[in-house]
Order: structure tokens, then C-alpha cells, then sequence
């Protein structure tokens, strides 16, 4: 199926601001390898994840077609 | 004598000119170890009870730590210490730039400053000696001509300056202390401190050689991080972008505070996105030897003095957002005049904010206010309002007082909509989303703070980095929510800041997320002191730190009713977009704050308890 990945924040100076639309496997494992790959770096664990505008904390929760993932690298301060 | 330490503490009484040079113990090094906490032992052991932080008793200390001026991204910081004029209680404020590492090259690990000078002076220091010079000449300028005129005067100009403009020479509440123009000890007032002493500056040159246990090991370090900039997509972001990221995020939750915190969403926010401000007006900058390079500097417009810097994600936030204003130029030019009058412009614009929403609904009128139409959104008054207030002219003068004194003098239902915590506005990050923040807020001894702990996001999803799980938090959390795992959040990464204080390391190149984690400050540590330390040591001299901030605040008649939060956010949900309904439960807040002063060893008022201090070796301590 197609979701959508945004990147944002620190993220965005690689990927821009426009969504991708990328092809995965209905499960969370699919679309974090999808993340890794996009992001292509070995130390990839600091990023998180919003569906739909919100967190994503429940990982039994569907993931669907055209569904939207945000993806940021969480920064503390500012 | 530990290495990468100078040994050296100078004491200056400006009420009789005494200058005394100490070299402490060893073991007030280990105990301590230096920036904020040396700062707060000062502070407790030297500021008599219950004096206004205007009186010349007042202590202020200057402190570095053990790596400060290695060539090392993110050792460039010093601590600034006192009692706050803003909230009463204890002030400690972080800044980074080029003026710490000279005074570590200078021979100084801290200054000690206590008195009144009977006119203006400024201090001078090199290479191990210390002057009092007189500052009339320069009393009352803005803070670049006072730079000029001190380089010139003692001839070099290289020189670093710290310094207060005309805002902490006329006593503003959250008046800051500028080096370099553009790196600031923002907060709690510090600048007020040092313009009650008639202290307008103190210049520092240092050409002594700084000695390290394993200079080669130092040299690497640096390399390592440096490569990481160059290297990993997240800093090279975090270096295009700096904190104005922090606006993508927030955008997109509809957490942005919008017109003094009523709402996280207002129109034209995608303005003042993060790739909107590079694509035209602001470029990088840095502090001394930092790679990550996470200042902004100003280019492209000739509306400022670009010397004075950029705006960076707070004052985007509390003078933009938070007053109806998403111009990047009117930003650009409110952040200036922080800048040259040195003001926290966190402060001013939360206090603006305020006074705008008194404004539109006819608290305070166009007569009050000396003419100005304080709407949101008014950029023009916003500016003229900021030069006011660091002259302390007309209106300027109320707004000089702070959000806490404008509402009590206000009064009645002006009271219900004044955010603050102890005096302190906050900044630009929402408990709403942030749900620990609710807690840090409320509970940090120097006011509301937005760097004394980790924000909700970082453990918002599995898998939670490694960073965190050495901390012991490895479990996803809903970012929203205030449970007792946010409690632990809190408190694990508020010992973590509370180190990175101490050590005067910037918590934006050692911490959870940047190019240096924790075990990578504990190696530069043993490498620059031959110390010999441990994580669990380091940790314990940071908690030795928050103890003694709560034990100051104690002995000031702090309780537990000055850890609490403005009733707007309890009570008026956010309005509009996905945030809409958003506020901080009543209830959760005070059983996680109940729950928080237990696991950090405090009573019911929040105060230390006596089996915390002695754990720590704060046996010491009464109050």
C-alpha cells in the first residue's frame, strides 16, 4: 500500500518540504525500515513519528492507505 | 591541582575596591566542579537572607567549568549566578559565545562580585590580574559603542566584553548580559544585578596556556564532533536550521504559543517556518570552536545591525507568535533591540503579549499605554515599546516591571490571564504537548525553563534512543499526557541539564540528541582534568546543584504554592486546530508534582529534606 512520509524539522533540509509518497507493507517494522532507508544512516534510532498530526504511540492501530507519517528528530531546547 | 581548571576564583568587592584572588581546595573543585553549580554555592553560602536582589549584598558569580575553552564544539559557556530580581528566589542564567574560554585563558575559574561601586565602573582582567576601571564615559550606551570603546581604550581588540546595555542600567526586571553582542545570559535578571552595582562591563584578554591531562585525546574529541556536523543529515539540519525547527514541529501539532498562549495555531505561521527564514534573511553562526553553529546571524537586509545577531527559535516564538506577529523582518528588528538594550526578550515578549491581551479587551486603553495601539499583531508598537521599556519611558517603565507586577497592578480579572511562575514568563514551548513541561514550569527553582529537562517528543515513539534508556526510559509515552512516567522523564533528564550546567557545557552539542552524549562528556572530562570521574559521580554533583537552588529558594520563604501554573492553562482550552481543546489536567498536575518532590528528595513544600542534603554532603545547609 501508499502512505505519505513528510519530513520536518532538521530532517527537511534533506527531503524539502514536499510529502513522498512511498510503498510499504502494512506493518510498523515496514515502515520504519522505509525511515531508515530514507534517512540512510547507520544511527538512526532518534527520530519520531506522528500519523496523522498526532503521536503515534499505539502500534496496534491500522495503518492504512493514504495514510500520512511526520517524521521529526525530536530537538530539546531552543 | 586537577588540569584544564585555572585554580584560581577572583573575589571583587565593588563598595571598597577590595580585589582578592583565592585558590580553592581541590576538593571544592570535585564537590562542585564549576559553571552554575559553583554559582549557586555562592549564592547559598554569601547572599544574606531575605535582601533585595538590588541591594548591593547581592553576590553575582561568573563561573566556568573544567573544559570551558578547549577547542570543542559547545565549551564556550559560563554560568551567571545571583539572587533574581524577577522572582526572588535563585537566578542563574547560561551563555555562550567567546567570553568564557578568556576568562578560562585569563587564569579564572569564576568571579565573586559582592557591593556597590559609588559610579559606573567596569572590570578588567588578564592574564591572572583584576582592575576596576571607571565606566562613566560609556554608562548608558547601547552595548556596541560600550564593546568599541573598552577595546579601544585598553588597546586590543581582541578583547571579549560581557556587559549589560541600558535595560540592566535602568533596573529592568529581566534585564540580560550581552558578549559579543549577541550571546546573552538571558534569564532570571541577571543584567538588573549588575546594573544595581553600577558594574556596566568586564573585559577579559587571557594568552595563558591551558594544560590538559590528554591534550591528544581532547584534539581527536573535537574532530569527532566536528565530523559528525559535516557528516549526519540531523546536524547538518540543526546547522542550516538551528532552533527555528523547533516552529515545523510545533506547527504541525498546533503548539505554537499565539497571542499570549490562548491558542498553539494563528495565520501565517507558515511564514516563519524554519526553510523560510535561510531562504532569505538568516544564516549560521556560532560560539568558539563550535561546528554545530546553531546561532543565527543576520543577512540580506540593512533594516539592523546584522553584529547583533539573529532571532533564534524563543524569540520567534514569544515576539512573534505570542504577539500576532509572523513578519520575519518585524521579528528581525524586535530581536534587535533586545539585543542592543539587553533585555530576555523571552520576558518582554511574554510580557507584551500579556499587555496586548489587556489591551483588546480594554484593561488597559490608548492613555495608559502613552498612545501606542497595542494590538496583536502591531509590530511597529511592539518596537517602539521595546526601546521604551529599556529606557524604562512612559509605559515602558510598567512593562520594565514584568507580566506578575502588571497584572497585580491591573488587578481583578487581569489576574486570570497573567502567565508566569514565580515572576517568570514562559517560553515558547507548550505544556499542552509537552506534558512534563508542566512540571519543569511549575517546579524549577529559577522560574518557568525550557532547558532543565528533556522535552515529551524524544520519548513520543518507539524505539526510544539509547540516550534515554541509559536513563531508564524506554518505554513510548503519549507526548500529552502528565502520568508518572513523564515524572521520571523529568527528573532523570533534569539531573542531566543540572550537569550540563555545572560542567558549562551547551545542551545543544552534549545531551540526549546532539553530537556528544553523556559518556562522551564523562571521557572529555577525564581527559582535560586527569579526575578520574564517573557518570555517577558527575550525576550526583548536578542533584547537589538542584538541592541547593531548592534549599536558597527555601530559606527565601519559597513553598510549595510558588511551584504552581497559570490558571489559563488549566482552565481556558486551546482554540483551533488539531490542539483545539487542549489543556494541562488540574488533577494529574498535582499528583506527578506530589510524586516529583518525592523521588527528588523533597518535602511537601518542595523544599530539600534533610536525608536528600546529607546524601548529597549538603549537611551543611539550614534554612
Amino acid at each position: 500500500m501508499f502512505v505519505t512520509i513528510k519530513f520536518l524539522g532538521v530532517l527537511s533540509l534533506k527531503f524539502g518540504s514536499t510529502p513522498i509518497a512511498v510503498e510499504i507493507v502494512p506493518n510498523y517494522e515496514s515502515l520504519h525500515t522505509k525511515i531508515k532507508e530514507l534517512i540512510g544512516e547507520k544511527d538512526t534510532t532518534r527520530y519520531v513519528v506522528l500519523k496523522n498530526g498526532k503521536p503515534l504511540i499505539d502500534l496496534s492501530d491500522v495503518i492504512r492507505d493514504g495514510d500520512t507519517f511526520f517524521v521529526f528528530f525530536p530537538i530539546s531546547g531552543g | 591541582m586537577l588540569k584544564g581548571y585555572a585554580g584560581k576564583i577572583l573575589r571583587i568587592n565593588l563598595s571598597n575596591n577590595n580585589i582578592v584572588i583565592e585558590e580553592p581546595k581541590e576538593s571544592f573543585y570535585r564537590k562542585y566542579l564549576g559553571g552554575s553549580c559553583f554559582g549557586v554555592y555562592f549564592a547559598l553560602t554569601e547572599i544574606p537572607k531575605n535582601i533585595n536582589p538590588l541591594n548591593p549584598e547581592n553576590v553575582i558569580t561568573f563561573a566556568v567549568g573544567p573544559i570551558t575553552g578547549a577547542p570543542i564544539s559547545g565549551a564556550a559557556r559560563h554560568s551567571v549566578t545571583a539572587k533574581s530580581p524577577q522572582t526572588g528566589g535563585i537566578g542563574t542564567s547560561e551563555a555562550g559565545g567567546y567570553w568564557a574560554p578568556e576568562l578560562k585563558k585569563a587564569g579564572f575559574d569564576a568571579i565573586i562580585i559582592t557591593g556597590k561601586a559609588p559610579k559606573p565602573v567596569y572590570l578588567w582582567i588578564h592574564n591572572g590580574q583584576a582592575e576596576i576601571r571607571d565606566a562613566s564615559h560609556i554608562w548608558g550606551t547601547l552595548t556596541k559603542e560600550s564593546e568599541q570603546a573598552i577595546r579601544t581604550e585598553l588597546g586590543d581588540k581582541n578583547i571579549r566584553v560581557t556587559q549589560i546595555g541600558p535595560a540592566g542600567e535602568n533596573l529592568v526586571k529581566y534585564a540580560c548580559i550581552s558578549n559579543e553582542l549577541a550571546h546573552f545570559n538571558g534569564r532570571t535578571g541577571m543584567g538588573a544585578v549588575m546594573g544595581s552595582k553600577n558594574l556596566k562591563a568586564i573585559a577579559v584578554r587571557g594568552t595563558l596556556p591551558m594544560e590538559y591531562e590528554d591534550p591528544a585525546y581532547i584534539k581527536e574529541f573535537a574532530k569527532t564532533g566536528n565530523e559528525k556536523v559535516r557528516t549526519q543529515v540531523a546536524y547538518q539540519g540543526f546547522k542550516a536550521l538551528g532552533t527555528n525547527v523547533n516552529i515545523d514541529e510545533l506547527y504541525t501539532l498546533n503548539c505554537i504559543p499565539s497571542k499570549n498562549w490562548q491558542s498553539g495555531i494563528m495565520d501565517g505561521v507558515e511564514n516563519i517556518l524554519a526553510a523560510n527564514w535561510t531562504d532569505s534573511y538568516i544564516k549560521p553562526g556560532t560560539c568558539y570552536a563550535c561546528a554545530q553553529s546553531c546561532k543565527r546571524n543576520v543577512h540580506n537586509t540593512d533594516c539592523v545591525d546584522p553584529d547583533y545577531g539573529g532571532p533564534e527559535y524563543e524569540t520567534v516564538g514569544m515576539c512573534g507568535t505570542n504577539l500576532g506577529i509572523v513578519d520575519k523582518l518585524d521579528i528581525i528588528k524586535i530581536n534587535e533591540v533586545c539585543s542592543k538594550y539587553t533585555m530576555d526578550s523571552i520576558s518582554f515578549g511574554g510580557t507584551v503579549g500579556y499587555a496586548m491581551e489587556c489591551y483588546e479587551k480594554g484593561l488597559l486603553s490608548k492613555e495608559d499605554t502613552g498612545g501606542l495601539e497595542l494590538n496583536f499583531g502591531n509590530a511597529e508598537a511592539v518596537i517602539k515599546l521595546a526601546e521604551m521599556t529599556g529606557r524604562r519611558e512612559g509605559f515602558g517603565d510598567l512593562i520594565a516591571e514584568g507580566t506578575k507586577i502588571l497584572s497585580e497592578k491591573l488587578g481583578g480579572p487581569a489576574l486570570d490571564f497573567a502567565v508566569h511562575v514565580k515572576g517568570k514568563e514562559f517560553p515558547a514551548h507548550m505544556p499542552h504537548n509537552k506534558a512534563s513541561l508542566a512540571l519543569a514550569y511549575a517546579t524549577v527553582a529559577f522560574g518557568s525553563d525550557h532547558v532543565s529537562s528533556n522535552f515529551d517528543g524524544s520519548i513520543a515513539s518507539d524505539p526510544i534512543p539509547y540516550q534515554l534508556q541509559g536513563f531508564g526510559l524506554n518505554k513510548a509515552q503519549n507526548p500529552y499526557e502528565l502520568n508518572d512516567e513523564k515524572v521520571r522523564l523529568y527528573w532523570q533528564t533534569q539531573r542531566a541539564f543540572s550537569l550540563i550546567d555545572t560542567v558549562s557545557v551547551c545542551c545543544l552539542t552534549f545531551g540526549f540528541w546532539t553530537i556528544y552524549d553523556f559518556s562522551d562528556l564523562v571521557n572529555v572530562i577525564n581527559a582535560a582534568t586527569g579526575m578520574k570521574t564517573h557518570l555517577f559521580e558527575l550525576i550526583e554533583i548536578a542533584e547537589r546543584r538542584l538541592i541547593m537552588m531548592k534549599a536558597f529558594n527555601a530559606r527565601e520563604g519559597f513553598t510549595s504554592k510558588d511551584d504552581d501554573l497559570p490558571k489559563r492553562l488549566f482552565d481556558e482550552p486551546l482554540k483551533g486546530g488539531v490542539s483545539d481543546g487542549l489543556t494541562v489536567n488540574r488533577a494529574d498536575f498535582e499528583r506527578t508534582k506530589k510524586l516529583y518532590y518525592e523521588i527528588a528528595g523533597l518535602d511537601l513544600e518542595g523544599n530539600p529534606t534533610k536525608a536528600r542534603m546529607l546524601e548529597l554532603g549538603l549537611d551543611w545547609i539550614e534554612y
